[in-house]
């Protein structure tokens, strides 16, 4: 009994080991290889295949690398019309063009931030062909990436009442409303970084922004945040 | 002379060239830059940056320097303040003229969006001394070169 109950033991851990699908009862998938090509996308430790382009918003994304290893081609006061003139004022290429920047690079995603110094603009048809020129010009240096808008930040209640350049969040909000809409008709992704930064009023804290517009590091990271999210939700598409 | 009595002499001599003029600052970045932190008035919300970060904020080769620090804006003003310590004196010259370059850049860049911040950067104090730079932008701009006067020359 005891050497028959043996050959049993044998023979299932036989099975056991000649494959973990036969003990199971189930068919597994065998395991991949390589962790990333798995169906969920790998977890990610850097993003370098991202790149940020446009105004004065992407100083402080810089200053702190908030999206760890972008790249950062910006301009303080850069608007739709005058990136494919004006240069960086830092950095390697202080010549080129902030937008013809993307020229020879292959970023996977592409981060647009304009708007803020448009707010002012009268003619709003200025600003939204402007921006779908600047989508057309990224799309052609970098035809593969993902390209996202982002929505004007909010701006204090105090720099809102102020309402200088027609900065305030009303003419914010209206604005947002055609970044969007560019985005739709541009196959662009839109972020929205407004009600991501709001507090209950609809204002940026009076906390966050030394001038009441550029957000502080805290609520950078906060921005970057949402834009890390957004990746991740393309790449899971 | 009797020379026996020259030796003294030139002794204290030496001693006195050794101790005259200015001395040699004895400061680390990160503790230099607390302390204009602390003296002078910004603005901005500032944060600090680490040597790398220092670095990559002016455009600095990381090579010319063996550490700094900086304490600088968020992007709503042009408003810093950073020590390196330079590889040499060579070195710190090339700091210098970097950091001059960078002045001028970012005098550019704001002239036409923010004027207001300017002045700021053309007043800017920048003082070297052996394998220190200290680089100072702020509206305090005589408080400024106070500050880095005393860091420099103890």
């Amino acid at each position: 009994m005891r050497n028959m109950r043996a050959v049993w033991v044998g023979i299932l851990a036989a099975c056991c080991l000649a494959g973990s699908s036969g003990c199971s009862g189930e068919t597994q998938a065998a395991l991949p290889l390589d962790p990333g090509s798995a169906a969920e996308p790998a977890v990610r430790t850097g993003y370098e295949d991202v790149a940020l382009v446009g105004n004065s918003y992407i100083d402080s994304f810089y200053i702190y690398d908030a999206v760890q290893g972008a790249a950062y081609y910006y301009r303080v006061g850069l608007n739709v019309e005058n990136a494919f003139e004006l240069p960086m004022v830092q950095g390697e290429d202080m010549q080129t063009p902030v937008l013809n920047l993307l020229e020879g690079k292959t970023p996977s995603h592409i981060f647009l931030f304009f708007g803020e110094n448009e707010l002012g603009w009268t003619n709003r048809d200025a600003f939204t062909d402007g921006y779908a020129e600047v989508i057309r010009a990224a799309r052609g240096y970098c035809p593969e990436a993902a390209i996202y808008l982002c929505a004007i930040p909010p701006v204090s209640k105090a720099v809102s009442q102020e309402n200088q350049d027609n900065t305030s969040n009303p003419s914010i909000r209206a604005c947002n409303a055609e970044i969007q809409k560019v985005a739709q008709e541009n196959d662009a992704v839109y972020v929205d970084s407004f009600d991501a930064l709001a507090d209950a009023d609809g204002c940026l804290p009076a906390d966050a922004a030394a001038d009441g517009i550029h957000p502080a590091k805290a609520y950078t990271e906060r921005w970057a945040e949402l834009l890390k999210q957004s990746i991740a939700e393309v790449e899971r598409k | 002379m009797n020379r026996w009595k020259r030796i003294p002499a030139l002794l204290a001599a030496l001693v006195l060239m050794t101790g005259c003029g200015r001395q040699t600052a004895d400061l680390t970045p990160q503790q230099a830059v607390e302390t204009l932190a602390e003296q002078l008035t910004f603005t901005d919300q500032m944060n600090g940056l680490d040597h790398a970060g220092t670095c990559r904020f002016y455009d600095i080769d990381p090579s010319l320097a063996e550490d700094s620090a900086a304490y600088v804006g968020s992007g709503a003003t042009a408003e810093s303040a950073a020590v390196f310590q330079a590889a040499d004196a060579a070195a710190a010259e090339q700091i210098a003229a970097a950091l001059e370059s960078f002045t001028e850049n970012w005098a550019d860049g704001y002239a036409d969006y923010k004027p207001e911040e300017v002045p700021k950067l053309t007043s800017a104090v920048l003082e070297r001394e052996g394998v220190f730079v200290v680089f100072c932008v702020t509206a305090d701009h005589a408080g400024a070169k106070t500050a880095v006067q005393a860091l420099l020359h103890p």
